[in-house]
């Protein structure tokens, strides 16, 4: 048992949970980023729309990551029945907030498919056997539907769960979690499809003659990676306004922080087992996706991404005390979640140009997904009860210890 | 039905401290019976029969097996990776279930962990009997040497196998070793005979149960948790290597690691519920393997084979997305080609079998998983086969093809394999206790309300 950790009796025994509230300068300051995100959008298109909506679809592909991680997080934590989660799942069900959000930003980016995808383009499709063989599936129709469908698949069990859950909070009926574990077990099949295609969808067809059967598993790897931290940095920013003062304890932050080290590890593993295999093989179809990305200007991007994103996050978590300290998770988190868009960048960047650029472009609209994120999860925050007191499990949950 | 959550006991609440070393050791302490001489006696006449395979083998060459110029591994390497394979269970309830405090893992861990180390030795056989000459197998180690100073090939996968496989060996015996230090004292404390005192003795190394030994004996099993982790990972990656670094259609693809990886857990399970099943039975052990262990290992069987069916499906969908017409072809002849039997026996058991674990009611019936968990091993058996052979049957030129048809060597050797895994954990059966006593009386009041709280004890 950690050190000032109090030790329940009862659920009656905990101090009850303060409603959760975005203060004023805070909400502005959001806005703010997001209007530097709307200025810069129309700013950067008007100058390069190529740049523009190569950056919109990076922080797209990073934010829609981010988004449907919650309810994946949560559905996992049902069918595993786990406990010591219980007083942090409703930080994950708030990320829902973001999806409708992320489905209208992903309207607008059909708006740009053809600055982005060449197999938009059916001139070019009709000169090229390959991309005629792919018009079946690589067809802006299908695209725009599948898209769609999948949002309906994240949205619609994101809210299932989290109704039931709500629902639970007034009679504490543990019919709700078992209806729930019954939703989230067919879910996290749908999800790995729908995850698994988005990706496919929208940054491996950016290079339409490559592909990469382990692609979907790469980009889930980094999604679940950066959700960690993402769910890090809620957490202990609820925590220490009071919200989950008295329910999460330093074991929760461990164990959050165990899972980001697991997918460090995991992140870099499914990019070694793509980057050798591939190497190895040195086949032209697959091989000049690693060649654009490992030669030239790209050679420090790459090697930052080794080292940035596994490395050195590897020995920064490694001891027991780094994944139980607030600041010293705080930093890794932020750091852990830009090599996640540093990843995004070197998937995205050097299908636009031969070398890498940023600038104000990629800053501003960073800014501003980064304002719609924070609001719209706040929003659903400031609505529910970010405890789920009468949780059958919550009791143990909040008196977790290792 | 009232829905509550009590959590269900993991073994049957009425037992007590002084009943798991009772009951565990009982099979130990009596004469084997007679189903027990019966079933050794059938697996030791399997691994003599393998000796004369391997005595014909050596007389005759090579030829012997039913390979040919395009398929150069059949039924030997297809062997090596299902045993490998099978090997990955156990590790992972040690490892990886102990570091995502999996309490359950206790009662079945002792017996997955031999089963691994089994299967490995087994696994480890094949590539030494499927080399030209099998009597120069030490030339796979780098040494210093007198050939002319003449090193393995350290770009080869094949190489890294031997690597990966001996590390992972080396790690799981050691970690079983460990895991047996206590119990092998209860043994020595209970033992009546003074040769059974002196061998169980020198086995338990000395241990007197004293909370200095108990602490390091923690710290001990912790690291090598860690370290093993990564390893029930990486032995079955760089298996998947030996394929997926060369350029064949249908071996040459990125998702091979983690899509092996989850194919050997899968069937390691698979092996660990069917042997469970029986040994349960066998030792009246079904107070400590209770329905709430099966049932999570045919969860785990479930989820694992849904990886392995997204891989399948991952690999079929870019097959056809690549616009890679020889390895469209690939996956069209596995489907429809000759070995299609192969092919739909590996879906039908991997894929389409093992759905019926969405039902509580199947994952808890003793019939039904045990019959699932056979289904399964032969399922993955044949994805080894057909990953094997038919990628290399039919290669780029038609002028090369050729079938490849499994001769009574082939076979025999199969059996063989059989017959040496199973010779050792009957073995084990007999003299080493098959449930961790001492990792299990930690578990004892899970699911037991603690007196002066509320809570329940996950």
């Amino acid at each position: 048992m950690g050190h000032g950790q109090r030790h329940y009796r009862s659920v009656k025994e905990i101090p009850p949970v303060p409603k959760y509230a975005l203060s004023l300068p805070m909400r502005l300051f959001y806005l703010g980023l997001v209007l530097v995100g709307l200025v810069t959008f129309l700013g950067a298109l008007k100058i390069d729309p190529n740049r523009a909506w190569h950056s919109y679809l990076l922080n797209y592909f990073y934010w829609m990551s981010l988004g449907v991680s919650g309810v994946f997080f949560v559905a996992l934590q049902y069918i595993t029945t786990s406990v010591w989660s219980t007083p942090i799942r409703r930080v994950a069900d708030s990320f829902l907030g973001f999806l409708p959000v992320a489905f209208v930003l992903m309207l607008v980016l059909f708006l740009g498919v053809s600055h982005l995808y060449e197999w938009t383009h059916p001139a070019e499709v009709l000169h090229d056997s390959i991309l005629k063989g792919k018009s079946s599936y690589l067809n802006m129709p299908f695209f725009v539907i599948r898209n769609i469908v999948f949002y309906a698949i994240w949205f619609g069990a994101a809210i299932l769960l989290l109704k039931n859950s709500l629902a639970q909070d007034k009679n504490g009926d543990p019919r709700f979690t078992l209806k729930n574990r019954k939703i989230a077990a067919p879910f996290i099949v749908l999800f790995a499809l729908s995850f698994t295609m988005a990706s496919f969808d929208f940054l491996m067809s950016l290079e339409p003659h490559w592909f990469s059967t382990i692609f979907g598993v790469y980009t889930f790897a980094g999604l679940f990676y950066s959700s960690m931290a993402m769910m890090i940095l809620f957490v202990i920013a609820l925590r220490r306004n009071g919200v989950l003062a008295h329910v999460v304890n330093e074991n929760h932050l461990h164990d959050l922080g165990k899972l980001m080290f697991a997918f460090c590890v995991f992140w870099a593993y499914i990019a070694f087992s793509q980057y050798m295999l591939i190497w190895y093989g040195n086949l032209p179809e697959e091989t000049g996706f690693m060649i654009r990305r490992t030669e030239g200007a790209w050679v420090p991007i790459s090697l930052a991404l080794l080292f940035g994103k596994f490395v050195i996050p590897f020995f920064l978590l490694i001891s027991r005390p780094a994944k139980r300290n607030e600041n010293y998770l705080i930093f890794i988190a932020v750091w852990v979640l830009a090599m996640q868009w540093l990843d995004c960048y070197w998937i995205v960047y050097p299908v636009l140009n031969d070398k890498p650029v940023f600038g104000w472009q990629e800053m501003g609209m960073f800014a501003g997904f980064l304002g719609l994120f924070v609001l719209s999860v706040t929003w659903v925050m400031q609505r529910i009860p970010l405890v789920p007191m009468k949780d059958p499990r919550l009791l143990e949950g909040v008196n977790h210890h290792q | 039905m009232e829905a509550t959550f009590e959590q269900e006991p993991l073994l049957n609440p009425k037992k007590t401290l002084t009943d798991v070393n009772i009951d565990v050791c009982k099979p130990m302490e009596r004469l084997p019976s007679r189903s027990w001489f019966v079933c050794f006696a059938i697996a030791a006449s399997l691994t003599v029969f393998g000796l004369c395979l391997f005595v014909h083998q050596l007389r005759t060459g090579m030829g012997v097996w039913g390979l040919n110029n395009p398929v150069g591994w059949g039924i030997d390497i297809t062997n090596f990776v299902f045993w490998i394979g099978i090997g990955h269970a156990g590790t992972l309830i040690s490892a990886i279930l102990f570091l995502f405090r999996q309490k359950w893992r206790t009662s079945i861990n002792r017996s997955a962990e031999a089963m691994t180390i089994f299967a490995v030795m087994t696994a480890g056989l094949f590539p030494i009997i499927h080399l030209g000459r099998n009597w120069l197998f030490f030339w796979l180690l780098p040494f210093p040497n007198t050939r002319g100073s003449l090193w393995v090939n350290f770009r080869s996968p094949l190489l890294w196998d031997v690597f990966a496989v001996s590390t992972y060996f080396t790690i799981s015996l050691v970690f079983w070793y460990l895991g047996l230090i206590p119990d092998f004292a209860s043994i020595r404390d209970k033992a009546k005979h003074k040769v059974r005192k002196l061998v169980y003795g020198v086995l338990a190394l000395g241990w007197q149960g004293k909370q200095s030994h108990w602490n390091h004996y923690e710290i001990a099993y912790l690291i090598l948790a860690g370290l093993s982790t990564p390893l029930v990972l990486s032995v079955h990656s760089i298996v998947s290597f030996d394929f997926a670094t060369s350029v064949l259609p249908g071996w040459h693809t990125t998702i091979f690691p983690p899509y092996f990886v989850a194919g050997a857990i899968f069937s390691g399970f698979a092996m660990v519920v069917t042997l469970l099943v029986i040994v349960r039975k066998v030792f009246q052990l079904e107070d400590y393997i209770t329905m709430v262990h099966l049932e999570n290992m045919n969860k785990i069987i479930l989820a694992t084979g849904l990886m392995v069916g997204y891989a399948y499906g991952s690999e079929f969908f870019t097959a056809w997305y690549s616009g890679n017409i020889y390895e469209m072809f690939t996956f069209k002849n596995r489907a429809l080609g000759p070995y299609a039997w192969a092919y739909w026996t590996m879906i039908t058991s991997n894929v389409i079998v093992p759905q019926l674990f969405w039902f509580r009611r199947f994952r808890r019936s003793i019939p039904v998983m045990f019959v699932i968990s056979l289904i399964v091993n032969i399922g993955m058996w044949f994805e080894r086969f057909t990953i094997i052979v038919t990628s290399l049957h039919r290669d780029f030129l038609p002028s090369s093809w050729d079938m490849y048809i499994p001769r009574w060597v082939d076979w025999g050797y199969t059996l063989f394999s059989f017959g040496f895994f199973f010779t050792f954990f009957l073995l084990f059966c007999r003299f080493f206790p098959t449930i961790a006593m001492s990792e299990v009386k930690s578990t004892m009041h899970v699911g037991r309300k603690t007196p002066e709280t509320e809570e329940f004890v996950f």
